[in-house]
């Protein structure tokens, strides 16, 4: 019987990316004559091993055989939390906007794609009954430009102009 | 010393830079206030604004974000009950019902004020300790350095977190994501997979803002946004708000809780966060009227706060004389340093002591002007406690962005930051530790560097790492660590 769900899938899962680390550093090639002993692929190696087997041992020591054993209060999630699908979903939206976001930056530019995100964003995050487009248009566009302007002008830093609009 | 030290200190004594620490502590008490921003945070945003100072001013900047993010915190414990971070946990414990029973200002005025002694008495520990430790450390060669980064990370490893066995598999994750790109020495490709952007290996930057800024970002739009808001206690404060008599009943409890939090901030791995519960707990367990802790007496709060701003001169001292960060901000920290090209450590001590006493000088005035600030602008930052989160967290992210594109103008590190995001929110959600992540990123390659360098040097013989002295005693004080832990949690379970 698996007593953490959780630790049961992230021990497979680092397990098997570490089996993957170990295959790949069998081709990390050292240069000639630069190492004595000791090459580069040593510690990748040592890593890997060592993740497959702290993995092992949390896999491992996730099973019991007792049949009835009390579920760790770890296991169960909390009511409040598993009742309200709205909050994960909340943020399966936030990390796709922000992926979106990153992507768009690149062709639209910087000004164009944070505009459009925050007021995205603000949307997806406000409680229902605090949405306001407006007000958050009102937000999105000057916020963007103080941003903008602080970076590039008062602080000399370069940030995407796009390939679209270019600016 | 005392001419270094005026030196330092007339280094940070223009117009630009008071102005830099005092726009830094204000920025840090509202990140250390809203509960769900953190110091770390903070630091990552203001960053990018140091690219293009000077060293100093962009340190003073950063020194005094650090100090206002640690002691906000108490503003939101006291008047929320909601700790604005973790360093303030146990200021709650008893803010609250003081709070509750009419006397937010006095706890206010007691928590602001031995927030301000403990940071004072942290800092002067500070400057007297670290040249002996940093002249002590220039005797280290590469054997030490290794024994030095792998003692660093088993107590991080042993420390942080329920689990060993998941400290363990963070720490070495750490690891392996700094080995992506050209390996130390030979410059060998080592899971790069042919991509250039890979060729240079990750940044520090966007793999500290992703995993604690981003993460931070997507676990607070997590929680229930339709909950009710917590509401805020009034308060009023007059003068300090507790008497003479009061102050000098704490000197004790306020001394013994600052030793704690400095021992605490020295350790690698553990910073404000653990130093004020454990704080709370000595200063109950040696009480005259340990009941009475919980219902509102100053002594928790003093504890508490004392204790968590004396953390940040411990976690300082690591940092500057061996350039081991010992928690998140101070991992921040280095990575800003780096990027003005300074690589805290002992020789920093004796080719720039100008920018190390600098540093100090910067520490003592950000902490006088978070008393000042925290007096003077209370009714301010109170306000700011009602800004929604959802306006604010999205800006922030922008801002993170910002940071992240700005290091080197390009969007790999931009992708880097919301990879590292992805993964510190699931590492998070599993509970593992994050921090061993941090520390094994930083480490790796030190430790990678020494091993191969000292093999390279004793021609292919390990003998060395183990008769030099000092090299065999960090690496049994890290072996003993790492048994004492395993113990300690196979008797837990």
């Amino acid at each position: 019987m698996i007593k953490n769900k959780g630790n049961f899938i992230s021990g497979v899962v680092i397990f098997f990316v570490a089996g993957f680390m170990f295959f790949f550093s069998l081709g990390i090639k050292s240069v000639a004559g630069m190492t004595i002993a000791i090459g580069s692929d040593l510690l990748p190696k040592v890593v890997a091993i060592l993740l497959m087997c702290f993995s092992a041992i949390l896999v491992v020591t996730n099973f019991t055989f007792k049949k009835n054993i009390e579920p760790q209060p770890e296991v169960v999630i909390a009511p409040s939390k598993q009742a309200n699908i709205s909050q994960v979903k909340a943020v399966l939206i936030s990390i796709a906007l922000i992926t979106v976001y990153i992507a768009m930056m690149e062709f639209f530019g910087f000004i164009i794609s944070t505009m459009l995100y925050l007021f995205a964003q603000f949307i997806v995050l406000a409680p229902k009954k605090k949405v306001r487009y407006i007000g958050f248009l009102a937000i999105a566009i000057p916020a963007t430009f103080i941003i903008y302007f602080i970076f590039v002008r008062g602080f000399s830093l370069m940030l995407p102009r796009g390939l679209v609009f270019n600016f | 010393m005392a001419e270094l030290f005026l030196t330092g200190f007339l280094s940070i004594f223009t117009i630009k830079i008071i102005f830099l620490i005092t726009i830094g502590v204000a920025i840090g008490i509202i990140f250390g206030a809203i509960p769900g921003l953190t110091a770390t945070m903070a630091v990552a945003l203001c960053l990018p604004m140091t690219f293009g100072m000077e060293p100093i001013a962009g340190f003073s900047l950063l020194i005094g974000l650090y100090i206002g993010g640690i002691s906000g915190g108490l503003i939101s414990a006291i008047l929320l009950n909601i700790p604005g971070t973790p360093a303030s946990i146990a200021t709650a414990f008893d803010g609250y019902p003081m709070a509750m029973r009419g006397e937010a200002g006095k706890a206010l005025g007691v928590g602001i004020v031995f927030s301000f002694i403990g940071g004072f008495i942290g800092i002067l520990f500070l400057i007297l300790l670290s040249p002996p430790i940093a002249s002590f450390a220039l005797r280290f060669g590469t054997f030490e350095y290794f024994a030095v980064s792998i003692f660093s990370l088993t107590m991080i490893i042993s420390l942080s977190g329920k689990s060993i066995v998941k400290g363990l598999i963070s720490g070495l994750l750490g690891i392996s994501f700094a080995m992506i790109g050209s390996a130390p020495i030979d410059s060998a490709k080592r899971f790069t997979f042919g991509n250039y952007d890979f060729d240079a290996g990750l940044s520090l930057l966007p793999v500290l803002i992703g995993l604690f800024a981003i993460s931070e970002i997507l676990r607070t739009a997590e929680a229930d946004k339709d909950a009710e808001e917590a509401s805020l206690a009034s308060f009023h404060i007059k003068g300090f708000g507790f008497s003479m008599k009061e102050f000098l009943s704490q000197k004790w409890n306020a001394l013994r809780s600052t030793m704690i939090g400095l021992g605490i901030g020295i350790l690698p791995g553990i910073g404000g966060g653990t130093a004020n519960i454990i704080a709370y707990v000595a200063a109950k367990n040696q009480s005259k009227y340990p009941e009475k802790f919980g219902t509102g007496v100053i002594d928790g709060i003093v504890a508490s706060e004392s204790a968590n701003n004396a953390s940040i001169a411990g976690a300082m001292i690591p940092l500057m004389t061996l350039g081991i960060p010992g928690d998140t901000i101070t991992a921040m920290l280095l990575g800003g340093m780096m990027i003005h090209g300074l690589h805290p450590g002992p020789l920093l001590f004796v080719n720039q002591p100008k920018i190390v006493y600098g540093i100090f000088a910067a520490l003592l005035v950000a902490n006088l002007m978070m008393l000042v600030l925290e007096f003077l602008g209370m009714r301010v930052f109170v306000k700011l406690l009602s800004i929604p989160k959802h306006i604010l967290l999205p800006i922030i992210l922008v801002l993170c962005l910002v940071g992240s594109y700005g290091l080197n103008n390009r969007m790999f590190d931009v992708w880097t930051m919301l990879a590292f995001g992805l993964i510190g929110y699931t590492l998070d959600k599993l509970k593992f530790p994050l921090p061993p992540v941090i520390l094994g990123f930083i480490l790796g390659p030190i430790i990678e560097i020494n091993l191969r360098r000292g093999i390279m040097i004793s021609k292919g013989s390990f003998v060395p790492f183990f008769t030099r002295p000092i090299s065999v005693v960090f690496l049994l004080i890290a072996l003993f660590s790492l048994i004492f832990s395993i113990v300690k949690s196979k008797k837990s379970s």
